[in-house]
């Protein structure tokens, strides 16, 4: 895992851009990735009879982040925050598809149609369009400023001009261990777009044989959890798409800080993704013993 | 006495010429970085590696240098938290219908609104009236006053700011009221400001200048400008930034993390 410097050139997209869209190989071998698979998959079902008839466990970065200790049982609720990036993802991808300038005329956007679809029924599930058609104008401002402003912390970070083609915006992944079906690890890139191609060129027939590179934009300051935080996503994607390519970074990215964090997705990246996400189900497993 | 700034003047003094902001040089930052770091190791070198880390924000550079400390809500923080609320929602919706209503739900819509929910609720009859006049004065003075901001100049509200150093033991972080302007292109591009709904305080300036130290550590370029927007009175305290801004957030800054450092120390 590297710290990128601060690049001395501006604007800063570019640089962050073209290090996250850099040429890259596949830096684990399919029998690399079957150890890291296995191992994984071993460990948790050691863990199965523990976490039996449980039904709603998640792993995500913020319980890598916790040790598990933020796995908490208090239901989840729509507020501003909790929805400002399921809204600015939508006014990113908006904006990205040249369907809007700029990220505040998208946030608007998206919150009027979220509030229509909600009024006529057709609310997206898991989405805060209900939350937003009953919230008053006060709560409901509140939501679009937050949305606004991670929105365009997202859009400034990167030079959309650069990536070859276009990239997905905000798709989380998920993956169940078949030994503990109530156990989800959530991987979550708030972008994943493909790595250029070598040498500079653009064939097309390579793009599905080419690695991908993951963007995932966090909040506050890189902790001491930061590597396997960054882990998480490509270890999901690698879980969830055998037939993929090992994505070849994760590109982590501190908004409020402007630090980047460099991680190449090697066997080593994986293994310790693995270590955490095991210690965090253990963790899950001696609450249930205890609760 | 001179009519307060509104509209397309105030919007003005905000953007200034876009010919005029400085260029960007590209050592400033990590030059403070560097100060900020050698001075914060030295202020740290005893504590701990295991301590928790000093975390400092505005409110706690004040107390550091001196400064009064913070208290639990009183009317006129609940005043400036509701402002700020309704500051927010006419920057990013362009309007204000019901000032009181929406401001207490944008404040109930987050944990952190809590207290001053709480306090207001608890007001007697009297207290309560003189807030809700004091807020429908001063919103609808800033309604009047604040102009819409263009889309394309990426208006950020709330927007955290926060600079790790020395490994983290020491985390200085801020919220800004409003930030305007994209990243830098080389230039200084971006202004930042305050709204304040008490009285006009030297200790405001202090406070930006050390949001625009943070802005500078956190986008490589610095501010170009920096504001505080009074909403009793509609004044607008306007200053650019330099070099001398910023070394001066810098030796503030390393003199309130030597009192916090020896503060832990003694207390330990």
């Amino acid at each position: 895992m590297t710290a990128l410097p601060l690049p001395l050139v501006l604007p800063r997209a570019g640089a962050l851009t073209g290090t996250l869209v850099a040429p890259a190989d596949d830096l684990v071998d399919p029998a690399e990735r079957r150890a890291v698979v296995g191992r994984l998959e071993q460990g948790l079902a050691q863990l199965a009879p523990a976490l039996e008839g449980r039904h709603d466990l998640r792993i995500d970065r913020y319980v890598l982040a916790s040790g598990a200790a933020e796995a908490d049982d208090a239901p989840f609720q729509w507020s501003p925050r909790t929805a400002r990036r399921l809204l600015g993802l939508d006014a990113v991808r908006a904006c990205a598809r040249g369907r809007c300038r700029t990220p505040a005329e998208a946030v608007a956007a998206t919150i009027d149609q979220a509030v229509r679809d909600a009024s006529e029924g057709r609310a997206r599930p898991r989405s805060p369009d209900g939350w937003l058609a009953a919230a008053g104008p006060g709560v409901r401002a509140v939501a679009r400023a937050e949305a606004v402003t991670w929105a365009t912390q997202l859009w400034t970070t990167l030079d959309w001009r650069r990536f070859a083609g276009p990239p997905s915006i905000g798709r989380d992944e998920w993956w169940r261990a078949r030994a503990v079906p109530g156990l989800a690890l959530q991987g979550r890139a708030e972008v994943r777009a493909l790595t250029a191609a070598p040498g500079g060129g653009e064939p097309d027939e390579s793009a599905s044989l080419r690695p991908s590179a993951l963007l995932t934009l966090l909040a506050g300051t890189p902790g001491p959890t930061a590597r396997v935080e960054l882990g998480l996503p490509a270890l999901v994607d690698v879980l969830a798409h055998p037939a993929r390519p090992t994505p070849a970074r994760v590109v982590g990215w501190w908004p409020a800080c402007g630090r980047a964090v460099l991680l190449p997705v090697d066997r080593g990246a994986l293994e310790d993704t693995v270590d955490a996400v095991l210690g965090a189900a253990g963790a899950l497993a001696e609450r249930a013993a205890i609760a | 006495m001179t009519e307060p700034p509104s509209g397309a003047e105030l919007l003005e003094r905000l953007r200034g010429d876009l010919a005029d902001r400085p260029v960007v040089d590209l050592e400033l930052a990590g030059g403070l970085r560097e100060w900020l770091e050698d001075g914060i190791s030295a202020a740290v070198a005893g504590r701990s590696e295991t301590s928790p880390p000093i975390v400092v924000d505005k409110q706690r550079l004040h107390e550091a240098l001196g400064g009064e400390r913070a208290r639990a809500t009183t009317t006129p923080m609940a005043l400036g938290a509701m402002v700020d609320a309704l500051f927010r929602q006419l920057v990013t919706t362009g309007g204000l219908d019901d000032p009181w209503t929406d401001a207490l739900a944008a404040l109930g819509a987050d944990d952190r609104g809590a207290p001053v929910v709480d306090h207001v609720a608890g007001l007697p009859a009297d207290e309560l009236a003189e807030l809700r006049a004091d807020l429908a004065e001063q919103t609808a003075a800033l309604a009047v006053r604040w102009p819409p901001l263009a889309p394309h100049w990426l208006a950020r509200t709330q927007e955290a700011l926060s600079a790790p150093l020395a490994g983290g033991r020491v985390v200085l972080r801020g919220v800004v009221d409003l930030a305007v302007g994209g990243p830098s292109d080389g230039r200084s591009t971006v202004c930042l400001v305050e709204v304040k709904s008490g009285r006009r305080r030297i200790e405001h300036r202090a406070d930006l200048h050390y949001y625009a130290l943070l802005e500078t550590l956190r986008a490589g370029a610095p501010p170009f400008r920096v504001a505080t927007y009074y909403t009793r009175t509609g004044e607008l305290d306007v200053e650019d930034v330099d070099h001398e801004v910023l070394a001066n957030a810098v030796r503030r800054t390393l003199d309130a993390v030597s009192v916090l450092a020896a503060g832990d120390e003694e207390s330990a």
